[in-house]
């Protein structure tokens, strides 16, 4: 758990470094992702982009984890985001990221291997803009995400005697709160 | 704004009404379905010869001159020329349903049939004969004898797919589930070499096989015409036999019985060597018994470990020392090197020449096999697994030399 928040950790300041000294634009959130009947997990991402003045836009590469119960997904997705109304203090914004979920943070095995997925998530959110360089970000969405965990089980001549997989397909809101710059 | 608003609702809408986690999941097992046969229709089939198969399923093996006999499991046994153990040749495959085990004797291979014991004449082994069938003397493999009905077991493999909701009630915890269901020469004859495993064994003119609860002894001084004798009964767990210098070494899960069979028609026991219950071939040079115990899926409460066993005075068995071992199955001893099949693990070669710190010299591991049971053969060390034969020469125990690997084709 402690290398996972690690890593995790070590990404946002990268990213954040990054986004300080050109005309990029980052954001860095942290949220819940919540459903029906399962307890709220909390995810992190980070997205680095690019304005696009010309069609009050922004696109980029977005990378974060998930931290499910049953495994950690390290989403990496391109995202894009619409602003229509940019001089505004209160900014509504519209984005949508698709990817692929990572599954390196779990430990894996000859007996226990983990897989990733498709991860897609749109969401709707506004940009709240301060006296600073700083903005402050809410936004809530859908989150799909795919990852796969397979079970062997081998007798004492380590012949295969059985193999159990198990698909997950998380659907959950996702509420995230960020900064960006 | 008006419109960010109802896409907010809309994004909340779609949140909470299809915002669930579901698992799909898919087992693959090995699942042993029974079946039922008649034993007079069994017997209809003509036990016939065949063309060299392939290796799928070994099982107990035998050596006998320049020969294998490898039993594949309920089919029948397959005839191996070993004359060069670099470069052994599969002769031909004896059709015979529900074998399991083998020993030979005089050029006459014995072979069980599920209740019945086949004996073959090998003397051509290009040409293998039915030369007499003893029925009935396997009983207990009935299920019902009135109708002469027996059960069989086909291993099947079973996918099964499912999907549930995740919730936190299942915790999202991965489903997991227990495994499925479910292989001397003495007096005038000449007996070939078989595993520690073997259930089937020669001496005295003499052929003793056990089944799980007890001895059947078959008189086979005209190796030919093996005559049923009598049945003693052992209790329950009977797993494997061996002979040494008219004893009779069984071993069972819950201990190891020495019997005397000075007189081969009527063995009596002299002692029980008890241990934990568990899985435990047995095998027997000079003044000591050699037993490895091990745990398992069918072993229970088992331990891993090579128990050394003072058998000088028969009646009154006494450890000697014990070794801990990673998952021990079969083994054998040859000169001043003990050889261990080690699972999954591999094959250990131990220096014998002090019993009593015998796991303590080790002399080599093997580890990039598999390994379930052994033969000291006069030409290589025969090494089965679930990933076929193997051979090595075994004069250098610390650097044991592969000479030749029979694999199987895909189960």
């Amino acid at each position: 758990m402690s290398l996972r928040i690690l890593i995790i950790m070590l990404a946002v300041f990268i990213s954040e470094v990054k986004a300080q000294k050109s005309s990029y634009t980052m954001q860095g959130d942290v949220g819940l992702l919540v459903g029906e009947q399962v307890l709220p997990v909390p995810g992190v991402q980070v997205f680095n982009g690019l304005k696009i003045d010309k069609w009050s836009s922004e696109a980029g590469i977005t990378v974060g984890a998930d931290i499910y119960r049953q495994l950690t997904i390290l989403p990496v997705y391109a995202s894009i985001r619409w602003l229509p109304l940019p001089e505004k203090n209160l900014i509504p914004y519209l984005s949508f990221s698709a990817g692929y979920g990572i599954a390196w943070l779990n430990r894996g095995s000859v007996e226990k291997d983990y897989r990733g997925g498709t991860v897609y998530n749109p969401s709707v959110g506004v940009r709240i803009k301060t006296k600073t360089k700083a903005r402050l970000n809410f936004s809530a969405g859908f989150k799909h995400q795919r990852a796969a965990f397979t079970d062997r089980r081998f007798d004492e001549l380590g012949r295969e005697m059985s193999v159990v997989t198990d698909e997950y397909r998380f659907s959950r809101m996702s509420l995230s709160f960020g900064v960006g710059f | 704004m008006k419109v960010f608003g109802i896409l907010l609702s809309f994004v909340f809408f779609l949140g909470l009404s299809s915002c669930k986690d579901e698992v799909i999941t898919t087992r693959t097992y090995h699942k042993l379905t029974p079946f039922y046969l008649s034993v007079s229709d069994l017997r209809k089939q003509a036990i016939s010869m065949d063309k060299p198969h392939e290796l799928s399923a070994p099982g107990k093996i035998y050596v006998y001159g320049n020969y294998l006999f490898i039993n594949e499991v309920t089919k029948g046994i397959h005839v191996i020329d070993n004359t060069d153990p670099a470069s052994p040749r599969f002769l031909n495959f004896i059709n015979i349903p529900g074998n399991i085990d083998l020993a030979i004797n005089s050029n006459i291979l014995y072979a069980d049939s599920y209740v019945d014991l086949l004996a073959f004449d090998i003397s051509n082994p290009i040409n293998i004969n039915l030369a007499k069938r003893v029925e009935n003397v396997f009983d207990n493999q009935y299920i019902d004898k009135a109708r002469g009905l027996i059960q069989g077991y086909k291993d099947t493999v079973v996918t099964e797919v499912m999907s549930h909701e995740i919730t936190d009630n299942l915790k999202g915890d991965f489903i997991t589930f227990n495994d499925v269901s479910g292989a001397a020469a003495f007096a005038s004859q000449s007996y070939g070499t078989g595993g520690s495993m073997a259930r089937f064994t020669l001496m005295n003119n003499s052929l003793y096989t056990v089944t799980t609860n007890s001895l059947k002894l078959f008189n086979v001084s005209t190796p030919k015409d093996p005559l049923f004798v009598n049945t003693i009964n052992l209790g329950g767990g009977i797993e494997t036999i061996f002979p040494y210098q008219n004893k009779l070494f069984i071993g069972s899960t819950t201990g190891m019985h020495i019997y005397n069979a000075t007189d081969p028609s009527k063995p009596v026991k002299l002692a029980t060597y008890q241990h934990l219950t568990s899985c435990d071939p047995v095998i027997v040079q000079g003044k000591y018994a050699y037993v490895t115990l091990r745990s398992g899926n069918f072993c229970r409460l088992g331990t891993n470990v090579l128990d050394v066993i003072d058998i000088e005075d028969p009646t009154k068995p006494v450890l000697v020392s014990s070794f801990p071992m990673l998952n021990p199955h079969g083994l054998t001893i040859s000169e001043n090197n003990l050889f261990i099949c080690e699972g999954k693990n591999g094959l250990k070669a131990f220096n014998s020449s002090d019993p009593k710190t015998i796991g303590q010299k080790q002399l080599s591991f093997l580890q990039n096999i598999s390994a379930s049971d052994v033969i000291a053969g006069p030409k290589s060390l025969i090494v089965t697994g679930p990933n076929g034969i193997y051979q090595y020469d075994y004069s250098n125990a610390s650097n044991l030399k592969q000479l030749s690997h029979l694999d199987l084709i895909a189960r």
